[in-house]
Order: C-alpha cells, then sequence, then structure tokens
C-alpha cells in the first residue's frame, strides 16, 4: 500500500471557492482537499494522531511515576503535610498507603523510569515523552472520560478528534478521516459517545465506530450482488437524481448526496481491504501478538491502527477497557498490561520501522490515574484525578523526557500542572493548530476546543 | 495440667454464661493455662442461650511470661488461641475450620503475633507479641447478613484498642460457611506450646457492644443514614451585586404589537395575510415568486410534512384538516418538540440506566399536537404540572419535559449532582420556550444578551426543590411504596454499619445494588414481592416538588447506582446559590426564584413558585414565547425558520428574514387562544408554501439563500421518517397507537423505537436526529458516504426493496408509487433497463436511494 505523505498545503485554499461541491462533506469527516478554510496555523509536527486511551484510570505510580517513599510509608496515612495539598474530591482517600508492587528502572539511553509491568514498552522508552503532572478534579470515570476527550464533563462538546479534522480535513479520499474501535470495554466502564462525539460540530467531524473484527457497518455488499451490478443501480440512481436536480437548477445539498454514493462505493472497497490482514507477514502477526489469546484484541487494534496511519486517517483512537483497579491492583495492573504491552510497543516500533512514527503523533493514557493509598481492604487503588500520568511518542515528540512532577508520594501535582485542556491544545499543536483559533460559531459564540483555556505543553518537542 | 475453678462474673447486657468454668487453673481471677505440648483445651464454658445475633464482642486480658516465651528463631515459636464455637468438644478437640480463633500464632515462621483466624492460611496479624507484658485483646465476631441462618463470616481484633477504634480493627480476616451459633467459648494451646508454659489470662468478657466492651471510652456512634447531601457549611464567596436595572432595545424583547397586513399590488398571488407580507419583501428584494407547485407535489409535500409519510395510494385530493387531526400528525409533530425537549428514556451519562415509564411523556407530547392543546396549557403543564395538577394527571405527567434532562447516576458528589440536573432543565427551559441560551450566563455575565449569572441562578432557583423520578399516578400504590422504602432503609443502615466496621472510609459508599445484595432470603423475597406489584401502577417518569405540588406523589424505586437522596425533607431544603464561575464548590449568596431581569419585576408566589415562570412564559405579554412558537411551526414547513437560528431570539441570534410577518403569527396565535393548527391552517393554504421548486437565475442572484422565499426548497427527510416512509411504500408499517416502547427490529413508526441515550436507533443516528443530551432547536443535514451504504447494504433497506418489488411489477406504477406522480416515458424505460440488468429488487432499491423519494418535494 502506498504510503502517503501528502502536503497538506499543496491543496490547502484549493477549491474553496464559494458553492464548491468538495466543501461539502462526502465522507464521514470530510474528503481530501477540505480544508475548512485553512485552519493551518503553525508548521505541523505530525500529520496524524493515535490516541490510546486506557480507560478505567491506569495508576502512576505503578507505571511512570515511581514513588519509593510509599515503601517507606506503606500502611500509613497521608502525612498532614501532603493531605493539606490534596483537593477535596469524593473519593481522594488519606488512610492506608500501599507500596507499588513493581520495581522501577532506568530504561534506555534517556534512562526514563518505568515499572516493570512494561517489558515492552520500556524498549521504546527513548521515543516516550512522559507527563507525570496531568491534572483535572473529576473522578468518575464517565464524566472523567468526557473531560479526557472533550474537556468538559458534560460530554456535550466536540472530541478532540473531532476538532482535529475539523481542523486539518481528511487525507484519504476512501476513509474516514476520524475512526475508533472500542476494545475491551466489556467492564463497568462504557465507551462514551462524546470520545468520538462532533458536539457541536456538524455530524461529519464525528468519530466512525469499528469494530476491528467486523470493520464498518454496512460496507458488505448483500449476497449476489456485485461491483459490476452495484456500478448499475448507482448508474441509475446517478440517472434520477441528475435528472430531479435538473429541475431545481441549484442545490448544494442534493448534489453533495449524488457525490455521496460515489464515496460509498469506494469505501466498499477501501474498508474490507483495510481491514484484510492477510497480506501482513509472520513477523509482524508476531510483533504485534496476534496469535497469543491475551494480546489479540489489543493487537489487532494496533496493528489496524498501523495500517489506517498508512492510508491517511487522520485520527485513530483506541479505547482499552478494564483498568479501574479497585479490588487489587497487582492482579489488575499485571492482567491490563499483559494485554497492552506488547501491542503497543509493537505499534511504536512498526511505526518507526516504516518511517511513519515521525509524522505519528501517538499517545497514551487514562481518563485520571489512582490513588496512593489503598482502597477497602483488598489491596487496590481508589480513582484519584488530581494527578496522574500519560506519554506522548512521534510526531515531532522529544523522545525519552519527563514533564513534570508530583508530590513524594504521587499524589498532587507539584511541578508544571498539564490539564486535559493543555493536553488537546498540545495535540492540535503538533498537528498545526492553534486551539485558540481553530474556532466554530456556535450559538453566536466562537468556540475554541480548550474551553477553559489551555496552552500546548511546548517544551514536550523537539 | 493444673486447673482450678474459678467463677468468673460475666454478664453483659443479654449475654450470660452459665455454669463455672470448666477445667481453669490460677488465682485472683487469673487463669493459668499450662502448655503440653499437643492440642490442649485446659478452659471452656457455655453461654446461657446460645447466641445468633449479629456481632459479638470478646475482651480478655494475656500476659507471656518470658521464661515460657520462644521465638520461631530460637525454636517453633508459641501458640494459643480464645475459640468460639457452637460445640464444647473435650480437652483435645480441635476448634478450627471455619471456627473464629483469636490468639497468638507465629507469622511469616519468624515472629509471633496476635491474630484472627477461621481456618489455618486465612489468618490476619496484628502486633507482635512481647513477652512479660499484658495486652488487652478485643475481638468482634460478626456476621455481613445478619440471620438465625447465617454464619459468622467475619473476624476483627484489637490488640490495645482505644475507644474510637471501632471501625478500623487491627487484623480482621472472612470466611464462607462458619458457624451459625456461639454457645461455647474457651482457650487451647497446640504443639508450639511446651510443656510447663504458662500463659496468663484475665478479665474474660463478652458484649453484643463495642460501647460495653471497651472501657472507659465515649463510643456514641455516628449514624450510618445520614444523608451525604446535607449542606455543609461553606464560606459564601462574594459576588458583585446585579446592576439595578437591566433594559434592552433588542426586537425579541419587545412587547408583540400586531402589524397591519400591507396592501401589494401582487394581489392575484396573496391567498391570505402570509401572503401578503411574504410579497411585499418579494417586491423588495426585486423577486418573483416560483408559480403554484402541482397538485400531486403538493399533496406529497402536505402529507411529508404533516404526517412524516409519503401519501400512498391516496390519489385523491385529502382533506388538510383530517390531517391535521390524525395521530400520524401528533406524532410527526411530536418528534419535532421532543427534539426540543431533549427526551430520551434512559438516564445518560455513564450508568445510562432505562426509565421504563418515559413513553407517558411522549404520548403526552403526540396527544397534545394531535388535539391541538392550547400552547399557553401546553407550556403551563410542563413547566409545573406537578403544581396545578388536580384530577388532571396528565399535568404530572407533563413533567417529563423537566424530567427529561440528564442524571449521572454514578456522581457520589450530590451537590455536583443536582446541579447538573438543575443546569439541564434551566438551560431547556430556556432555550424551548424562550429561545434563550442562557448557558453561557452561568459561569460569566452573558457577553452578548442582557442576562446577568444572577438571573441564570434566579431561573434556576425554580426548580431546586423538585426532583425527577418514577411517580405514581395512582394513590393506591402509595403505601406499597412506603413499605418498599422501610424495608430498603433497615438493610441500608445495617450496611453502613457493617461496612464502617470493615473499615471503609467515611461516608460508605452502599448503592442500592448492594443493599439488595445484602438482604436475607427473607427481606429479599419480601423487596421483590413489593417492587413487583409497585411496577403494577400506573407511572410517569415526572418531576416533583413535595414543597410545592398540588397533591402528595410518591417516588417510586428508579434503579440507580448512586441517586439524589430520597428524603423530601432534603429536597425541600434545597438552596440555589450563585455559582462563582459555574463551580458549585464556589457558592456566592443564595437566590430567589424569578426571570431575568430585563423582562421586568417578578411576581413570585411562594406556594407555586414554578406556575408563575410558567404563566409569565405563557402570557400573551411575553415577548418571545409566541414569537419563538410561531418560528418553529414555520421551520416545521420550511426547514428554516423567519428566525433561522429558531432556538435563539437573543442578540447573536439572527435577525428574522420578515419580522412582521413572525409578529403578525405570533398574535394571531394569541388572539386565536394559543392555537396551533389555526397557524398551521394558514400557512397551509397559502401561496408561499404551495409554490413549486422552479429555478430562477435572477431570483437566485438577488436572493442566494431563498430567505425571501420565492420558491419551495426540497428538503431531505429525518432519519425517522425516512424510516417510516420505507415501512409505509413496503406494506411493513404497524400503524398502533402509544405505549410503551420497542426495540428497534419493530415495524411501528420510529418515535415508538427505545430512545436509549447512546444507543439511538441506527437510522436516527445516521441521518442526523438530536443525541438527547441538549435541546435541539434545528436538525442538520449532513451527507456523508455511511448513509448510501446504510441505504444499500443494510438489512432492513433489502427487507423493504424485496417487498416494494413484488408489491408492484409494473415500472410505470411503481415510479408513480413511490413519486406519488405520473412517471415520464424515459424514466419508465430507464427503471425498465434497470430491472433487466439487475432484477426488480435492486432496481426498486435504487429508486428507494433517489434524492426524489428522499425529499420533501
Amino acid at each position: 500500500m502506498n504510503v502517503s505523505h501528502p502536503n497538506r498545503r499543496s491543496f490547502l485554499g484549493a477549491g474553496l471557492g464559494a458553492g464548491s461541491l468538495a466543501l461539502h462533506s462526502l465522507l464521514q469527516a470530510g474528503v481530501k482537499g477540505e480544508s475548512n478554510s485553512g485552519f493551518s496555523h503553525t508548521a505541523p509536527s505530525a500529520d496524524r494522531v493515535i490516541f490510546l486511551f486506557m480507560s478505567g484510570g491506569p495508576s502512576q505510580v505503578d507505571t511512570f511515576d515511581p514513588k519509593p517513599e510509599l515503601a517507606k510509608l506503606q500502611g500509613k496515612d497521608v502525612p498532614e503535610s501532603l493531605a493539606k495539598n490534596v483537593p477535596r474530591i469524593k473519593r481522594a482517600g488519606l488512610k492506608n498507603l500501599l507500596a507499588s508492587p513493581w520495581e522501577f528502572r532506568e530504561q534506555g539511553q534517556s534512562g526514563i523510569q518505568m515499572s516493570e509491568l512494561m517489558p515492552y514498552t520500556s524498549k521504546m522508552a527513548d521515543e516516550l515523552c512522559v507527563i507525570r503532572s496531568m491534572n483535572h478534579r473529576n473522578p468518575v470515570h464517565g464524566p472523567g472520560e468526557c473531560v479526557a476527550f472533550t474537556g468538559t464533563a458534560a460530554g456535550d462538546r466536540p472530541s478532540i478528534g473531532a476538532w482535529s479534522v475539523y481542523g486539518l480535513g481528511a487525507d484519504s479520499e476512501n476513509l474516514p478521516a476520524f475512526i475508533t474501535m472500542n476494545l475491551h470495554s466489556d467492564g463497568m466502564q462504557f465507551p462514551q459517545a462524546a470520545g468520538w462525539g462532533p458536539g457541536f460540530l456538524p455530524p461529519r467531524y464525528q468519530g466512525t465506530v469499528v469494530d476491528p473484527g467486523r470493520g464498518i457497518s454496512h460496507v458488505a455488499m448483500p449476497d449476489g450482488v456485485d461491483d459490476k451490478r452495484r456500478r448499475k443501480q448507482l448508474a441509475s440512481i446517478d440517472w434520477f437524481n441528475r435528472r430531479h436536480l435538473g429541475s431545481l437548477g441549484h442545490h448544494p445539498e442534493l448534489e453533495a448526496r449524488i457525490q455521496s454514493y460515489e464515496m460509498a462505493f469506494r469505501l466498499q472497497t477501501a474498508a474490507p481491504e483495510l481491514f484484510d490482514l492477510g497480506g501482513e507477514t509472520e513477523a509482524t502477526r508476531k510483533l504485534y501478538g496476534l496469535d497469543e489469546k491475551v494480546t489479540e484484541t489489543v493487537g489487532k487494534g494496533c496493528l489496524l491502527a498501523r495500517r489506517m496511519a498508512e492510508r491517511g486517517v487522520r485520527f485513530t483512537q483506541i479505547r482499552v477497557g478494564g483498568w479501574d483497579a479497585h479490588g487489587n491492583i497487582k492482579a489488575n495492573h499485571e492482567k491490563m498490561f499483559v494485554r497492552t504491552d506488547q501491542p503497543v510497543a509493537a505499534l511504536l516500533q512498526d511505526l518507526k520501522q516504516r518511517g511513519l512514527l515521525e509524522s505519528t503523533l501517538v499517545v497514551w493514557g487514562g481518563e485520571f490515574g489512582r490513588t496512593p493509598t489503598m482502597e477497602g481492604r483488598g489491596g487496590g487503588r481508589d480513582h484519584s484525578p488530581a494527578g496522574y500520568s500519560v506519554w506522548m511518542a512521534g510526531g515531532g515528540v522529544k523522545g525519552g523526557t519527563v514533564i513534570g512532577e508530583t508530590d513524594p508520594i504521587g499524589y498532587v501535582v507539584t511541578e508544571r500542572p498539564v490539564s486535559p485542556h493543555d493536553f488537546h491544545a498540545t495535540v492540535l499543536h503538533a498537528l498545526g493548530l492553534r486551539a485558540e483559533s481553530l474556532t466554530w460559531n456556535h450559538h453566536g459564540r466562537d468556540e475554541v476546543p480548550t474551553v477553559f483555556g489551555g496552552a500546548p505543553v511546548l517544551e514536550a518537542f523537539a | 495440667m493444673i486447673c482450678l475453678g474459678f467463677a468468673f462474673p460475666v454478664d453483659v447486657g443479654e449475654l450470660a454464661f452459665e455454669g463455672n468454668w470448666k477445667a481453669a487453673g490460677g488465682k485472683d481471677g487469673v487463669f493459668e493455662i499450662v502448655g503440653t505440648g499437643a492440642r490442649n483445651n485446659p478452659v471452656r464454658r457455655s453461654l446461657a442461650e446460645p447466641f445468633e445475633g449479629e456481632e459479638l464482642f470478646v475482651r480478655f486480658r494475656i500476659v507471656y511470661p518470658s521464661e515460657s516465651f520462644e521465638t520461631p528463631a530460637e525454636g517453633n515459636g508459641e501458640f494459643c488461641v480464645l475459640w468460639l464455637d457452637n460445640r464444647e468438644g473435650d480437652d483435645f478437640a480441635t476448634h478450627g475450620g471455619n471456627v473464629p480463633n483469636i490468639g497468638i500464632h507465629v507469622k511469616g515462621g519468624a515472629v509471633n503475633h496476635f491474630m484472627v483466624r477461621f481456618r489455618p492460611n486465612a489468618e490476619s496479624y496484628a502486633a507482635p507479641l512481647v513477652p512479660d507484658r499484658e495486652f488487652e485483646i478485643v475481638a468482634r465476631c460478626w456476621k455481613t447478613v445478619p440471620g438465625k441462618d447465617r454464619s459468622f463470616d467475619r473476624l476483627d481484633m484489637w490488640v490495645d484498642p482505644k475507644p474510637g477504634e471501632e471501625f478500623s480493627p487491627h487484623a480482621s480476616t472472612s470466611t464462607r460457611g462458619s458457624i451459625k451459633s456461639i454457645k461455647w467459648l474457651g482457650f487451647a494451646t497446640g504443639v508450639k506450646t511446651e510443656a510447663g508454659d504458662v500463659i496468663r489470662i484475665s478479665q474474660i468478657g463478652l458484649a453484643d457492644s463495642w460501647g460495653e466492651v471497651v472501657k472507659g471510652g465515649d463510643l456514641t456512634q455516628t449514624d450510618p443514614g445520614k444523608s451525604p447531601d446535607e449542606p455543609e457549611p461553606m464560606e459564601l464567596a462574594d459576588v458583585k451585586p446585579p446592576p439595578e436595572i437591566i433594559e434592552s432595545d433588542h426586537w425579541a424583547f419587545q412587547k408583540v404589537v400586531r402589524p397591519k397586513v400591507p396592501d401589494v399590488k401582487n394581489e392575484d398571488w396573496v391567498v391570505n395575510p402570509i401572503d401578503a407580507f411574504v410579497a411585499e419583501k418579494h417586491v423588495a428584494l426585486g423577486l418573483t415568486p416560483a408559480p403554484r407547485a402541482d397538485k400531486a407535489t403538493i399533496q406529497r409535500r402536505i402529507s411529508l410534512v404533516l404526517t412524516g409519510l409519503p401519501p400512498v395510494g391516496k390519489t385523491e385530493e385529502q382533506d388538510v384538516e383530517k390531517w391535521l387531526q390524525s395521530r400520524a400528525f401528533g406524532e410527526r409533530w411530536g418528534r419535532h418538540w421532543l427534539d426540543v425537549a431533549r427526551w430520551a428514556e434512559s438516564n445518560g451519562h455513564q450508568h445510562n440506566r432505562d426509565r421504563p415509564y418515559a413513553w407517558r411523556y411522549r404520548d403526552y407530547v403526540i396527544n397534545s399536537f394531535r388535539d391541538d392543546k392550547p400552547f399557553d396549557e401546553f407550556v403551563r403543564e410542563q413547566i409545573a404540572g406537578d403544581e396545578i395538577e388536580e384530577d388532571n394527571s396528565d399535568a404530572l405527567v407533563a413533567t417529563g419535559f423537566l424530567a427529561a434532562a440528564r442524571y449521572s447516576g454514578n456522581e457520589l458528589d450530590k451537590k455536583i449532582q443536582r446541579n447538573d440536573i438543575l443546569t439541564d432543565i434551566t438551560d431547556t427551559t430556556s432555550e424551548a420556550f424562550l429561545g434563550m441560551t442562557m448557558t453561557c450566563a452561568r459561569c460569566h455575565d452573558h457577553f452578548f444578551d442582557p442576562v446577568t449569572a444572577w438571573d441564570y441562578y434566579r431561573m434556576q432557583a425554580f426548580f431546586v426543590n423538585g426532583q425527577p423520578g418514577n411517580l405514581t399516578l395512582e394513590p393506591s400504590g402509595d403505601d406499597l411504596i412506603d413499605q418498599r422504602w422501610a424495608l430498603f432503609d433497615s438493610v441500608e443502615m445495617r450496611m453502613a454499619r457493617s461496612r464502617k466496621k470493615s473499615g471503609i472510609p467515611d461516608p460508605p459508599v452502599v448503592t442500592p445494588e448492594s443493599v439488595v445484595k445484602a438482604m436475607t432470603k427473607e427481606e429479599k423475597a419480601r423487596l421483590e414481592a413489593l417492587d413487583k406489584e409497585i411496577k403494577q401502577q400506573s407511572q410517569t417518569w415526572g418531576f416533583y416538588s413535595p414543597t410545592t405540588a398540588s397533591r402528595k406523589r410518591k417516588f417510586a424505586p428508579h434503579e440507580m447506582r448512586s441517586p439524589l437522596p430520597r428524603d423530601l425533607n432534603v429536597l425541600a431544603s434545597q438552596k440555589v446559590h450563585y455559582l462563582v464561575r459555574g463551580d458549585v464548590g464556589m457558592p456566592g449568596p443564595s437566590v430567589e426564584p424569578g426571570w431575568p431581569q430585563v423582562f421586568g419585576h417578578s411576581d413570585v408566589s411562594k406556594n407555586k413558585p414554578r406556575l408563575s415562570l410558567a404563566n409569565w412564559i405563557a402570557s400573551p405579554e411575553n415577548p418571545l414565547t409566541a414569537r419563538v412558537w410561531v418560528n418553529r411551526i414555520w421551520q416545521g414547513y420550511f426547514g428554516t425558520g423567519l428566525v433561522a437560528t429558531s432556538g435563539n431570539f437573543g442578540i447573536e441570534g439572527t435577525e428574522p428574514s420578515h419580522p412582521e410577518l413572525l409578529d403578525w403569527l405570533a398574535s394571531e396565535l394569541v388572539e386565536s387562544g394559543w392555537s396551533s393548527r389555526h397557524i398551521h391552517r394558514l400557512i397551509l393554504e397559502s401561496n408561499t408554501f404551495q409554490q413549486s421548486s422552479q429555478f430562477s437565475a435572477s431570483n437566485q442572484d438577488r436572493d442566494p439563500d431563498n430567505s425571501g422565499l420565492w420558491r419551495w426548497l426540497p428538503r431531505r427527510l429525518e432519519g425517522e421518517a425516512i424510516r417510516d416512509s420505507m415501512l409505509v411504500v413496503s406494506d411493513q408499517l404497524i400503524d398502533e397507537a402509544g405505549g410503551p416502547s420497542v426495540e428497534s427490529a419493530s415495524k411501528r413508526r420510529s418515535i415508538y423505537l427505545q430512545q436509549k441515550r447512546d444507543k439511538l436507533p441506527d437510522q436516527q443516528m445516521m441521518f442526523d436526529s438530536p443525541n438527547a443530551v441538549a435541546s435541539c432547536s434545528r436538525r442538520r443535514t449532513s451527507t456523508v458516504a455511511l448513509q448510501p451504504l446504510w441505504l444499500l447494504n443494510s438489512h432492513f433497506m433489502q427487507q423493504t426493496a424485496i417487498l416494494v418489488a413484488a408489491k408492484q411489477q409494473e415500472p410505470a406504477k411503481l415510479l408513480e408509487q413511490l413519486f406519488s406522480r405520473k412517471a415520464g416515458s424515459e424514466e419508465v424505460a430507464q427503471l425498465q433497463n434497470l430491472i433487466s440488468e439487475t432484477g426488480r429488487k435492486d432496481a426498486a432499491l435504487a429508486l428507494l436511494n433517489t434524492n426524489e423519494f428522499l425529499y420533501i418535494p
């Protein structure tokens, strides 16, 4: 498959005359050439984004934010000097600190500290920029997930993916610009549609939900219909539609509808090709763990993410459910990293060896982190949005770096706080978009992605 | 074995020992237990009655003399336990294997510790044992679910307890299937206790509460039933007071004055005053109106606009009046209103639980439109139904408008939970009836409109003493509901206590689901029986305020993880505060209900505040209500309102294209007694509505957006109407009225399909239906490739095509049926050709995909 690195600027401004048909979306999230009047504010360092969302909230102190102090304070209450800084959020327990059951080691040339939970991702440490100072105030999954994707808890604003494709338009004529996959979503935390929703943006910017096993819905033609027969049908639809349009003179929406049939036909071909992994080598299958039961699901999602990146999908989102380690942090995180560590590392490695990592921003993180204290008596941790870790890689990000700091027990951010809005601004920055200038007029107000303000974490970029 | 009998006076509460200690040794109230190097039970005593209650405390003091003491490092350590059992056993009996043991054991092969256990390898350790020191040991043996037939499944221990430690034991263990009653207790030693080792035990006591067993502590229990919603005292932020006077010269905030109908030259074209206003604008813009559409087109247009169904088989001219009074009309126009009301049948958010009785509001809306309920009454019932209903439970059902707010069932912070609902209701009410988007004022004074944050919270205050829930329509079920909650609350209290004991931090989180799980078999059976009976009572998902409602209503159960407190006193005590930047954590002064200051003085009744609001909204004097409503009707015909931003009549909204027409229609509405049907008739008979869609280059140049209404612009059917049209042309439609919603495989009209948030039916989502999260005044039309895929490949469409093809085999007739007009010969030839190439089904499917079929002509 042809790996495209189109120069976006080459078609910016092209075909944007008033009434131009190209302006009306043909594919779900726009077509190549639809640029929404040139939202390109700065030089982009990435052409696309892969958002690996770990739903349920991975624990920072067991992954990317080592806290040796916790071992000393095991079983004790949060010391008063630290407790006074813990925001009064429901569920922010202050009793019974719990040491991480895992060792941390310095990884790669850069020596980023990562826990032994991630033997595969550790090998990619020099690609990662870890932000240890994410924080917000919502400790509940659903609203927290909305905060992570849309900036507010209500779930009525556009997702970061929708803003991205609104700002950039599509890069593929045959596939949706924004695709999302929900994996392992069998637990308590249902995927929040706001996470790929368009909010008040036009619906075409919404993410297309695909099941890695089944692809895009209704793509398959019914039994007995082949391309040739479908072509004849489409030709007739086109004939009737043009005749109907002829009497109306001018009606851009009807013209767009006529074109949407051509797009649908192309999608019918492109989508099965995308989901057909038959052409992948044995080595690739192995790399992603496709043939192991535990890694198969996320492995397939990650491999598809690479294939989408190759085919010009702008924004690919993978949501992996199951990180809600209330009962037992040890059992939960071991299970979840066995599921995800190898596939995620494989994605980074594979993108890199194909020369795609430098133009693809990969981000990893959950809706919040977890308390350094034990919840109840089972060795679990509760939700905690007061300080948690995420990472970014590729797409111009300076690898092997750590940004921000939390207190000695990993509860509260002490240095360089990064809000979800800052994080969204950072993703948009990589795409060459300035959050405060990416506007959409809604109810008379020029809405921007970062409703409560938010500035990109510029030091994350090389 | 040295055993001296000693009568130890223990009689705490209802607990009592029976007889004397068997085989004990020592003096001055102290037992000396002597090891034998083997299992030994030298000290035993029986209780007067077997203890089967919820919790039994036992206390004793213990000294392990250093001469008897051996660490595991030097030997194999020590062992001595107090056991509680339902049988006595003999001197050598083992009281282990799911029998509570409290005492000393070696931890990790290294150090002697105090411990509790039910079985080997399932123990929990407290502090290490120090020789020669006297320790006070307290243990609690308890049942997580009380009952004679329940096991003592938990065992907690304190070493030298302090009075406040009731809920933070030093060691705890649990099991399943332990003893159900305690009749005997005794001390046992084992192989680790060398022959000759002496252990001193004293002050053995029993109690059934912590307060009795621990000496000298003030041990009053906190009430676990305390509502987390109770207001905590908080410092109130200083907020700039509102300005004394707010005035605005914005057109929409001025009273409606009935305009004079203009005299126009193009008299022939004018059927009624609507046309006169439109013709005046034609002249002003230099436009020539399109000719009247042909009869067939008008028939199809009216049918689709009024009912959302194509006029299949109805070739003769239809009686418009009949259409206006049909259920199908109510179903289509009701759906328009449901968009505005952001109505759905589930809570939304993450724990998106169903609202099984929400359908009554949907039916209320359909019936209101079908019956042409006066719009002012429609307003009053929806805003204040619970305050005005007497024998009219319809009005209570109407509060489903307010109750359609989303409700986060997993929100532990009750302030946030309540505020989210209030915000939703305030935003929706002001947008739906007043065409005002007040949302911005929640965090700051509105940037553009003369609305302050004070106004916002004053609006909120109308709703603060009510909340959504399942409400019974007949009082006959009230007693059942009381019984149900009494049972539920008693178990919840018990649970909260037991959770606290387990060390779960305060406030204990007890979910309704876990309460049910914790019930005994009998309790559960009783609950299920009650719930079954309650379900048979007529209910509606409505909004109810115990402080202002005209009659008492009960909240029936609604399954949720963390609902708002049911306590009506809590609800009655709620107050709205000005929130700095909309943050519930930063309350300013409290506010009283009132409408935005720009509309003048608020005269709000204390007893029926929402009725005051409704009366103000539904008043002929209100400058917005009638304008906003006739504009919504207009949009239902032409796709765009006279004010294009039909949900925003504020300064940032668009100016009306025909301001005088808007005001004329608004005064017609009020003068007709708020009859929507009257407005429908006027529009239907107008020439403006009956124009063809004929193109004109000169008109197009002058008015490219058709804001001067020089022709009819075809527009796509909504997702519901697309599906319903398919059902009609394939004879699949099951045309039944009302009732609980049905699943999407059903062949009933789309308005009756289950409206679960985040899981709305496919064709609705595909074709731009709103997501039922916020009020939607106008749907968008997107044209994306996924739509043709559904229209071509989905099972539903394939089935429809098969039936359509089977129904009509004559190409010309098929075209006529689908397009409601005579087909041209070229069209017939084209279709004939397609049939011969692809077959009937695929040809029919192609026609169902055409713009002509999917657009209102």
